[in-house]
């Protein structure tokens, strides 16, 4: 409780804003003018901003005067069809009359005042609220005993709630209903309390309070539940809260709260939680009240009043409430903020008004206000798991969030190919199912590279295929044979004859044997042929010779010739180097053809170069293709990805990917040793975490690469992952380092205490998968030890010592030292656990220790307090025990009493007239019906043990069936309690009938019937008898 | 217990007796943290098929309201907040056996609504807001000692607290690499406040930085979620509030304005938001149970990427 803001100097009484947007405005009516003046009877109307978030000093918006002193002042946000934005603000004065305002006027400091309701005698008007149902009505209520009820939204109608609606006394407070908008309460200072039926104008109940003459300070509604009414009684001798349940008393409470010690002065309850009440009384206390334990749970602080500023305040009311008999504050007018949580508003006799806030109140017995309550929650966690709850049920939903889906369909395709698909094939299909040309020819090559002859198949994808090449040089000399093969030779050979000296010439030189003077003879005089033919004969020197000196004389004519040139002269990468990169096909099909082995690679790398200077990457990147070039290929790829990357502004997933898969079947060919280059790796750790993040973590762990830090984690990452030993598996079997340093958190040497229950009871868990996760978190709390620990645990390393100082270790456990932080660990050889910590000899060994009783449930009942006592258990939902009406009422059972059975020993400690109706169930304390019910119990509790046992049910159905376990348990209790009138209990033997029978359909309407004629009063098994037809048709009827 | 559940989706019969109000997957997310209003925490060990109950923790003297993981080069550490004013760190000492290795019983007036550990960059901390008023620090020093301070935040409580992740402000002419720890706290002042660790070692609100008003809560800011960091200096927050809406807030460079974008109006209140690992989807919870995912686009929109269905029963309901 504290503080959070105050207005000095004024006795007055006052009214939250109820408009959204100004939460921290308030309205207060002063009961007088401040002044010390004879003659002024007069008093203001003051706005003021809290200004509740910043701190700040309270802020006055406007002011007005008034000629009567305010008794009571009421807010409502109807803005009459848009003419008052601020809403309301309503006036009761001391003089009977009634004063309604336009807030917005009297900031704007206009004229402000709408109407004037003269309907009461003279005397004050203590009692005004608007109804909250229908926002534009007023009821009133005067000294004179009357209520008046005034619809502002129709100029002169005001009106009684019925022609006899004198009260004998001043009505001290007037409550609408807040679930129905014609009933409305008035409480008068002789001890009834009315409620009275606007709609067939008549009274619909009287309450005798109070004892005549004993007032009956405040009376209020319960915010959410239409028929429970808290009234207050200002008898000094028996200040008590009563709380009526009109359905089933109107003579008698239903409880009391009883705390104050003198007369109550004001009470509200909180429309943001209906288990809390705030009071006030002349005891100078206000109270906050937990309506579930009736017990209070926190108490607005007073201040000290100093004795100067009490003489001041002269202010009738003070004797009213009880005179100056003390000096602490006294509060007479309390109230919560509409629209805050948790915070209140109170006017008191030292003429303060002040906000505090019971947001920060603390106390470990009562419950949380519903506010403090989250209803959901969501978190996301690595791989895009995403685990969320809810306060529908006690499930926690966890499931993959797939951000990039087209991505993550693209991953999963491919990696399933490389599963089930030869890798050539792949790149087949890719050549011949893609439209784009450069894309076609990537394929093509790549899927040659996998070819045993692939040389021979490049030549053939080049266009160069020997066989064709062969037919069609057949086809064309034969074509050109019939075709005459004069004109060919004529144009082929442009020399003429040889002359006849010439001739001589060279026959001369053949005959001494001088062939360079023959050869040198016919080259002059133009006959190729011939010299080649001398220089044949004429020795390997003259041989070259003449073949250099002939393909320079008519590399002109015939371009074949630097080829044949190339081949023959060993001068390959010469040629390569000066081919025209336009034909780098031609030169390509050379260096398949002809290149050795050992140059093979060389020579195409020599191409790819020559290509990439010349600005064709594309073809150079088939050249190193060719060549297994990884690392020139790659960077071909690198770019082509950086240009999506750039042309889309944000890396590309389906080009990351694109690459990936070019890399990685490249890798194939290439086989598995050749290492990644930096740029590649790095690539490769991005797209492996992008695979991560669509929770495709075991693609992930293949691609990881521990070259970078960012690499080296997320390897970590999904080496520890619920994927755990797909993803070492992915990751060659090695466990990849630890990459952080350990840091030993050790106990804090202050209230060191166990906090497991141990849940040893391990269920059988048949799968690795856990068995792995549980040994993976033990290799995580022991750093580098990962993916050591198996081998090492089963026989000790040379790194074993035993220091004889530390006394033996229980059997099992031995002492190892981290490798990195040279610090001591110890391992159980048996069961892989490891740990910092010295295991104990009987720590170590201890068995699964019997569940600790726990010490709250045998704490002797101590029979003088039992709320006190009983509070202490769960959150404070002891009234369930100790109050089963209040039970049923204010807690909804499936959250408010979630103990059950479990606590029966809350249920010994008070007394218990009617057990709480609990949903749990527990099949051996199933109630005991009479004879005629017991079908119910045997049928359903039969249908139940059935759908348990049925293989077909899912975990949708699992869940339906626990609702429906709910249901059954509370339908049994309330059974075995008598709570269930006969017709209805017939009406569910009758739905019992049909179900045996099997006849589902005739079982679902007649629950039907009952849902739809009893769900109010029923609803708590209703729902879950509704849940179990529902599953039972569905499983036996398919 | 072991459960079998569709692909992809597993429901965890958490075994709590009342409300659960968190749960969290570890750092590695194979073990699941749910805390309850039956003042215990159970932990899960969680495959890609089923779970497992692994521990259930008592000691808390109230509702818990949220859990928090440690990162794992502290060994398995996971703290918890209460209603009773209380911050536990828990620490696995051997598989299935937790111990306490810090108790800050009752450091705060009234409930402790949030608690998270710091980025693993600023050592062993955790932040946790109350109802009090009050964020608190709670550090381990390097004698094993913890060290506790406080940030007063506003008079009417805080709801929420965030860490701003390391790496989140690059300073040029910081080249000593230090990074100032920074934090976000979303309260019942309808209001977001960021907080930064001076050189003097004491904390102070961040007021280099402006946080624009044009659009704001009106109501309790029930949950603020600092994104993990894109690039160095674009900082994003997100923030929800009981007035049903969540906002997104950019702040594009240092002490910069933070400038806020509606994401969405939900049907009812917000409680939870929380980002992806890699900070590109943000998971909001509204109501009773609704949770939806949504995903930035290159343009800056957000969109809704799914509604993660709510279970069979509730939609059988009425």
């Amino acid at each position: 409780m504290t503080k959070i803001t105050e207005i000095e100097g004024k006795s007055a009484v006052a009214a939250w804003s109820p408009i959204q947007s100004c939460s921290d405005v308030i309205a207060i009516g002063t009961k007088d003018s401040g002044g010390i003046g004879f003659e002024d009877n007069g008093s203001a109307l003051d706005l003021y901003d809290l200004d509740l978030s910043n701190g700040d000093e309270p802020r006055l918006l406007g002011s007005v005067k008034t000629e009567a002193r305010f008794s009571s002042v009421c807010w409502s946000p109807e803005t009459l069809g848009g003419k008052y934005p601020m809403g309301l603000l309503t006036g009761g004065m001391e003089n009977g009359v009634i004063h309604v305002w336009n807030p917005k006027a009297i900031m704007k400091n206009q004229q402000s005042l709408i109407r004037t309701i003269k309907g009461h005698a003279t005397g004050p008007v203590k009692a005004l609220q608007f109804n909250p149902l229908n926002l534009s009505q007023l009821a009133t209520g005067g000294s004179d005993g009357k209520v008046l009820i005034v619809n502002l939204d129709k100029e002169d109608e005001v009106f009684m709630p019925c022609e006899s609606t004198q009260q004998n006394a001043q009505i001290t407070a007037v409550a609408w209903n807040t679930q129905v908008s014609h009933i409305v309460a008035s409480a008068a200072a002789d001890g009834t309390v009315s409620v009275w039926d606007l709609k067939s104008k008549k009274s619909w109940c009287n309450l005798r309070c109070e004892s005549a003459g004993k007032a009956v300070a405040d009376l209020a509604w319960n915010p959410s539940e239409g028929l429970h009414l808290l009234t207050a009684s200002a008898d000094d001798n028996n200040p008590v809260i009563k709380l009526w349940d009109l359905r089933s008393s109107t003579s008698m409470p239903l409880t009391t709260l009883t705390g104050h010690s003198q007369g109550i002065l004001s009470m509200a309850w909180c429309p943001h939680d209906e288990h809390l009440l705030l009071s006030c009384g002349k005891d100078n206390r206000t109270i906050l009240w937990d309506l579930f334990t009736l017990t209070p749970i926190g108490e607005v602080p007073i201040d000290e009043v100093d004795h100067q500023t009490d003489t001041n305040s002269n202010s009738q009311e003070m004797f009213a409430a009880g005179g100056l008999a003390s000096n602490h504050q006294r509060r007479y007018d309390v109230q919560w903020s509409p629209i805050k949580r948790g915070v209140t508003l109170t006017c008191s006799l030292d003429r303060k008004v002040q906000a505090h806030s019971i947001l920060g109140l603390s106390s470990s017995s009562a419950r949380p206000p519903k506010w403090m309550r989250p209803s959901s929650s969501v978190s996301f966690g690595f791989g895009g798991s995403l685990v969320s709850c809810g306060s529908t049920d006690r499930y926690i939903r966890m499931s993959t969030v797939v951000e990039e889906e087209s991505f993550a369909k693209l991953s999963a395709e491919f990696e399933s190919v490389l599963q089930t698909t030869n890798v050539a094939e792949y790149c087949y299909e890719r050549a011949t199912k893609t439209k784009v040309t450069s894309e076609a020819e990537l394929w093509a090559f790549m899927q040659i590279i996998f070819d045993p002859n692939s040389r021979q198949q490049l030549l053939g994808m080049l266009g160069f295929d020997p066989e064709m090449i062969a037919s069609k040089a057949n086809a064309y000399a034969e074509d050109n044979l019939t075709n005459g093969i004069e004109k060919l030779a004529v144009d082929d050979k442009p020399a003429g004859p040889m002359t006849k000296t010439t001739e001589q010439m060279v026959k001369q030189a053949i005959m001494v044997g001088n062939f360079d003077a023959a050869v040198e003879c016919c080259f002059r005089m133009g006959h190729a042929a011939d010299a080649l033919l001398l220089a044949s004969y004429g020795g390997g020197d003259l041989w070259t010779k003449t073949q250099q000196r002939y393909f320079e004389a008519q590399v002109e004519k015939r371009n074949f010739l630097p080829l044949v040139s190339a081949v023959f002269g060993d001068g390959l990468a010469d040629l390569v180097q000066k081919s025209d990169p336009e034909d780098w096909k031609e030169t390509l099909a050379i260096i398949l053809t002809y290149a050795k082995t050992e140059e093979y690679h060389v020579l195409c790398d020599a191409l790819g170069d020559l290509l990439e200077q010349y600005g064709d990457d594309r073809h150079a990147s088939l050249c190193f293709m060719c060549s297994m070039n990884l690392g020139k290929v790659g960077k071909y790829w690198r770019q082509q990805l950086d240009e999506v990357n750039k042309a889309k502004g944000s890396l590309d997933l389906a080009a990351l990917h694109e690459y990936a898969v070019k890399v990685t079947i490249f890798l194939v060919a290439v086989g598995p040793t050749s290492k990644l280059c930096l740029e590649d790796a790095e690539l490769f750790s991005k797209y492996s975490s992008k695979l991560a993040e669509q929770g495709l973590l075991v693609s992930a762990a293949k691609y990881s690469t521990p070259d970078s830090y960012e690499g080296k984690v997320l390897r970590d990452r999904l080496y520890r992952s619920k994927a755990s030993p797909s993803c070492l598996a992915a990751m060659g079997g090695v466990a990849p380092e630890f990459p952080f340093d350990m840091t030993n958190v050790k106990m804090s040497r202050a209230e060191p205490a166990k906090t497991t229950r141990n849940t040893r009871q391990m269920r059988t868990q048949a799968s690795t998968a856990s068995n792995y996760s549980q040994y993976s978190q033990v290799s995580a709390m022991s750093n580098s030890y990962a993916g050591q620990s198996q081998q090492r645990s089963a026989t000790p390393t040379p790194s074993v010592t035993q220091p004889a100082s530390a006394g033996t270790l229980p059997d099992g456990w031995i002492e190892l030292q981290d490798p990195s932080s040279g610090m001591m660990y110890y391992a159980n050889q048996t069961t892989g656990e490891t740990t910092w910590e010295r295991p104990q000899p009987v720590a170590a060994q201890a068995l699964p220790p019997a569940p600790q009783p726990e010490p709250q449930k045998t704490t002797p009942a101590t029979p003088s307090r039992p709320n006190k006592l009983a509070s202490k258990y769960g959150d404070g939902f002891v009234t369930s025990a100790s109050h089963p009406e209040l039970a049923s009422q204010y807690g909804n059972v499936g959250t408010s009493n979630p103990y059950g059975g479990a606590r029966a020993g809350i249920a010994s400690v008070s007394t218990v007239e009617k057990p709480p109706v609990s949903g749990t169930f527990d099949p051996n304390n199933i109630p005991e019906l009479s004879a005629e019910l017991q079908p119910i119990k045997d049928c359903l509790i039969g249908v139940i043990d059935a759908l348990k046992a049925d293989p077909s049910m899912g975990g949708s159905d699992k869940r339906l069936l626990s609702e429906s376990e709910r249901g059954v348990a509370v339908l049994l209790k309330r059974l075995a309690l008598g709570d269930i009138q006969p017709e209805i209990c017939a009406k569910v033997l009758q739905m019992i009938g049909f179900i045996t029978t099997y006849d589902f359909g005739s079982a679902q309407s007649v629950l039907t019937d009952l849902v739809s004629s009893e769900w109010r009063g029923h609803k708590d098994w209703l729902k879950g008898v509704k849940a179990l037809l529902q599953l039972a048709r569905k499983i036996w009827n398919r | 217990m072991t459960q079998e559940a569709e692909p992809g989706r597993i429901y965890v019969d958490t075994q709590h007796e009342d409300l659960v109000h968190d749960a969290q997957l570890d750092y590695y997310g194979c073990r699941l943290a749910t805390c309850s209003s039956d003042r215990t925490i159970k932990i899960y060990n969680v495959s890609e098929t089923s779970y497992e109950l692994s521990a259930t923790l008592q000691g808390h003297e109230g509702p818990v309201w949220q859990v928090s993981w440690s990162h794992p080069k502290f060994g398995v550490l996971l703290a918890s907040c209460s209603f009773d004013g209380s911050v536990f760190i828990h620490r696995e000492i051997r598989p299935r056996d937790w111990s306490l290795v810090h108790v800050a019983r009752r450091i705060h007036d009234s409930s402790v609504n949030s608690v998270a550990f710091a980025p693993h960059e600023y050592g062993l901390k955790v932040a946790a807001a109350s109802s009090d008023g009050r964020v608190s620090i709670i550090s381990c020093q390097n004698d094993d000692d913890w060290s506790l301070e406080y940030i007063e935040d506003n008079a009417l409580g805080v709801n929420s607290v965030s860490w701003a992740p390391s790496g989140a402000y690059h300073d040029e002419s910081n080249s000593e690499g230090t990074e100032i720890s920074r934090l976000v706290t979303g309260g019942c002042d309808n209001r977001m406040r960021f907080w930064k660790l001076q050189d003097s070692g004491q904390w102070c609100e961040d007021s280099q930085s402006q946080v624009s008003k044009d659009l704001c809560h009106s109501d309790w800011v029930r949950d603020v979620a600092w994104a993990p960091c894109l690039v160095p200096n674009i900082n994003m927050v997100a923030s929800c509030s009981e007035d049903r809406t969540v906002l997104i807030w950019t702040q594009n460079g240092r002490n910069e304005e933070w400038k806020a974008l509606l994401l969405h109006t939900f049907d009812s209140p917000v409680w939870r938001v929380s980002w992806s690992v890699t900070g590109h989807m943000l998971a909001v919870s509204s109501g009773d149970n609704d949770v939806s995912v949504w995903k930035a686009g290159v343009d800056g929109t957000w969109s809704q990427m799914s509604t993660v269905e709510d279970t069979p029963e509730t939609q059988h309901d009425g």
